[in-house]
């Protein structure tokens, strides 16, 4: 459309009560949901009325792919991720789900694949307690690859449902993918049709470990604009977004005192990176948001409420209309995929895969 | 309220129906087998039907014969976990149980999701335990070859047991949650994991909270020696394919008896055979409708997967002469012992040539194939359960949605006039639906 403004992306990370440790204790958290389901389809829903490219489930006490599924039943069109732990799950089980999720959603899903969890108990006897942190990000990688080798093992007219011919499928446009890695041997195909968006769209974070190379998405902390805008430049595809902590309030002294009620709740030595917090008004937030956007600093941001749902909530009611009125923002979804929000194109089939 | 027994009825969602013809069929929802709406769909019917619960299963590869892909085969069923909680999403009451094996999982992992899906949906889940039969499957996830029908059976049963003790993990009263004293979890009630054993080694706290029902209700399959001796340990519902009454009752005596010296009460474990049933409102219109199904099939593809369930090629051999099993080894094959041995039961039985034997792999692979009425299905139901020899069965449904709609709408009102089915839900959990008591955690003892 000529004459639209370049729009920015904007993906929300849930992470129980927000990334103020001690933002359960606020007034209006609600710590007993923290670990139910529900809680999020809600904030799913919030982030979906608010019209947010993208939904990432960051929370440490639901499976994470059981929760994405949950939640694709109860939205329409935001994007839905989460994080695959690739130290102890095989490929070939993680490709199948996000392919049926993928499927389920209309091409809305999204994943990261992380190295390790700091959830999940100790296996005393699993064999990645005895690789080096270079070793497991190899593997993490060699991960990547062969769930999108998975993904590609059908070609998107492999589907025929042919009544007549009796044909469900035709089994020349699906391929074993015969990969014999050093961490992985898989033969493949995967058992499902290629998902709707090719592949799902993977998210890489500068900070986590995991692959940022070949990431639809690069999610990076706040930096110096300089740094930003350099970052972007080397970026050669996907979107790069810049992640932001936002404490909001009517005026900026409100905004400060609500901030300094949160540091109050953390206990002992809680984690909290400074540098991505950004305490002020609605106003404030969308102006620095438009200067860093247009500076070219990045496509969009990451949001991480520091407080939920309330942090959310003002997020998307007072925030979200500001950059709409600016024209920097969708007021309603065009697409109905992940991608088609993010402006990310599919991956051509891959040729080199064959029999 | 009659204080008739009652039938406890599941139904199997599998592929496009569990007649490997009824893709076809024109009145099949066959392109919408990746489809939310599907799923919703079916769940919503059996809600209606009052059914307590639906089973999915997990399906690991695509369907091969003679090491190449079946084309005439429908996909298998997508991912086993996401369906469900999609069908949490368009349901409030019906129970809601899936297939993950204990062979390629992690525990943790099955623990973690069945505990997420427990919450998802209320307390409506169930596992239902396999050790897996697919001989392609360790291929794709980096193992060599499949384990030995022993060995899966040893795994299984510490696999099972770590899984609850991840699920006892958390007291269910752990989450305190009180912002005054900051005290979010109760860390007195939250318990380390400590398991050493042949297959696993853990130690360490779950992240997760106990499951709505403790744990989900345990299901299993599988009628071999070790898959009984596992059901009296650790089952409290399990499916078997029975296709006559004298067996089946032998099977649920036999099963019921080994309870006592688990130290477990006979209605600690619900007993469902499963049936394949083709319903239509008159007997020849039902025979009609098998007979499309199987129409459906080309012959040389019946006998095909014929000759892949019997792990034995059959092409060669006159198609209406004798099924040769004395040329066929049981015992070797190591996936499938007890179909393959219900097969040469009923070939011998009624003196089966293979193309009539191959018909009979269409339906439920070995389970009781019915074709008759709606009222002609209320009678055997009701012949079994007062022979004793069942608790319900686990009906494997014919083709999507059409032939659940058919049972819900037809079969399903002459069993509950019979007083053989419940008129409305009494409780709300799928342990409140079958009648199981909810499991105490050890640790609060």
């Amino acid at each position: 459309m000529t004459g639209q403004r370049r729009q920015l992306h904007l993906m929300v990370s849930l992470q129980g009560s927000g990334y103020e440790p001690g933002s359960w204790r606020h007034s209006s958290a609600q710590p007993d949901k923290l670990h139910l389901p529900i809680y999020y389809q809600q904030l799913a829903q919030t982030a979906e009325r608010g019209k947010l490219d993208l939904v990432y489930l960051d929370n440490p006490f639901i499976d994470p792919l059981t929760l994405m599924a949950a939640i694709v039943a109860n939205t329409d069109r935001i994007g839905v991720g989460a994080t695959v732990t690739t130290e102890l799950i095989e490929p070939f089980a993680a490709a199948r789900s996000l392919a049926a999720l993928d499927h389920f959603s209309k091409g809305r899903s999204a994943w990261y694949a992380g190295t390790h969890s700091n959830y999940e108990p100790q296996r005393l006897n699993d064999r990645s307690s005895e690789w080096t942190p270079s070793q497991l990000l190899e593997r993490n990688q060699e991960f990547i690859q062969v769930a999108e080798k998975l993904w590609d093992s059908w070609e998107a007219d492999a589907l025929l449902v042919d009544r007549a011919q009796g044909k469900y499928i035709d089994a020349s446009r699906i391929h074993r993918i015969n990969h014999e890695g050093k961490y992985y041997q898989v033969v493949g195909p995967l058992g499902i049709p290629r998902p709707p968006q090719g592949r799902p769209i993977r998210i890489g974070f500068t900070e986590l470990e995991g692959a940022i190379g070949g990431a639809d998405v690069v999610v990076t902390p706040r930096a110096s604009l300089e740094e930003a805008i350099a970052r972007k430049s080397s970026l050669h595809s996907g979107k790069l977004l810049t992640t932001i902590v936002p404490i909001l309030a009517h005026t900026e002294v409100d905004a400060r005192a609500l901030a300094s009620e949160l540091r109050q709740y953390r206990t002992s030595k809680n984690n909290v990176q400074e540098d991505n917090l950004f305490v002020g008004t609605p106003t404030q937030l969308a102006d620095w948001m438009e200067m860093w956007f247009t500076s070219g600093a990045s496509d969009g941001f990451h949001i991480q409420p520091a407080l939920l749902p309330l942090g959310l909530e003002d997020f998307v009611d007072q925030v979200i209309p500001l950059l709409q009125a600016r024209g920097l923002f969708r007021t309603d979804y065009s697409s109905s995929t992940l991608r088609g929000h993010l402006d990310v194109p599919a991956e051509r089939f891959s040729e080199e895969v064959t029999q | 309220m009659s204080n008739k027994k009652q039938l406890h009825l599941g139904v199997l969602m599998t592929y496009a129906g569990i007649h490997a013809g009824a893709w076809r069929h024109p009145n099949t929802k066959s392109d919408q087998l990746l489809d939310q709406s599907l799923y919703r769909e079916f769940a919503q019917i059996a809600e209606r039907g009052k059914l307590d619960a639906i089973l999915i299963v997990e399906v690991l590869s695509l369907t091969e014969r003679n090491k190449k892909l079946a084309e005439d085969f429908p996909i298998p069923s997508p991912d086993v976990m996401s369906a469900l909680a999609v069908m949490a999403a368009a349901t409030s009451k019906i129970g809601l149980t899936g297939t993950l094996n204990t062979t390629y999982n992690d525990p943790f992992h099955v623990a973690s999701k069945f505990s997420a899906l427990d919450h998802i949906s209320a307390g409506r889940a169930g596992w239902n335990m396999v050790t897996s039969q697919d001989p392609n499957a360790p291929f794709n996830y980096s193992r060599d070859g499949q384990m030995d029908h022993s060995v899966r059976y040893e795994r299984a049963g510490e696999f099972i047991d770590l899984v609850k003790k991840y699920w006892d993990s958390w007291e269910d009263d752990a989450v305190r949650a009180d912002k005054k004293s900051a005290i979010y979890l109760d860390e007195s009630k939250v318990h380390t994991v400590k398991h050493e054993g042949k297959f696993f080694s853990v130690n360490g706290k779950s992240n997760f909270p106990r499951p709505v029902q403790g744990y989900p209700v345990l299901f299993q399959a599988g009628s071999s020696e070790s898959g009984m001796k596992l059901a009296a340990q650790q089952a409290e519902v399990v499916f078997t394919a029975q296709d006559n009454l004298p067996d089946a009752l032998a099977f649920y005596k036999k099963l019921k008896g080994t309870l006592p010296s688990y130290g477990r009460r006979d209605d600690e474990l619900v007993i469902l055979p499963g049936i394949s049933p083709i319903l239509g409102s008159t007997e020849r219109e039902a025979k009609q409708l098998e007979e499309q199904f199987n129409e459906l099939i080309l012959p040389e593809i019946a006998v095909k997967r014929l000759s892949s369930l019997l792990d034995f090629d059959l092409s060669s051999y006159p198609i209406d002469g004798p099924v040769p099993f004395s040329e066929i080894n049981v015992e070797a094959n190591v996936t499938k012992k007890s179909r393959v041995q219900l097969l040469k039961d009923l070939a011998q039985r009624e003196n089966l040539t293979i193309r009539q034997l191959s018909k009979h792999t269409n339906g439920g692979s070995g389970h009781f194939p019915f074709v008759g009425t709606p009222e002609q299905l209320a009678d055997f139901m009701e012949q079994w359960l007062e022979a004793g020899a069942c608790d319900g069965f686990n009906i494997l449904i014919s083709h999507f949605v059409e032939g659940l709609e058919i049972l819900v709408d037809h079969a399903i009102p002459i069993l509950q006039r019979r007083g053989l089915h419940r008129n409305e839900y009494t409780g709300s959990t799928l342990r409140d639906h079958l009648g199981l008591s909810r499991p105490v955690n050890p640790w609060t003892r």
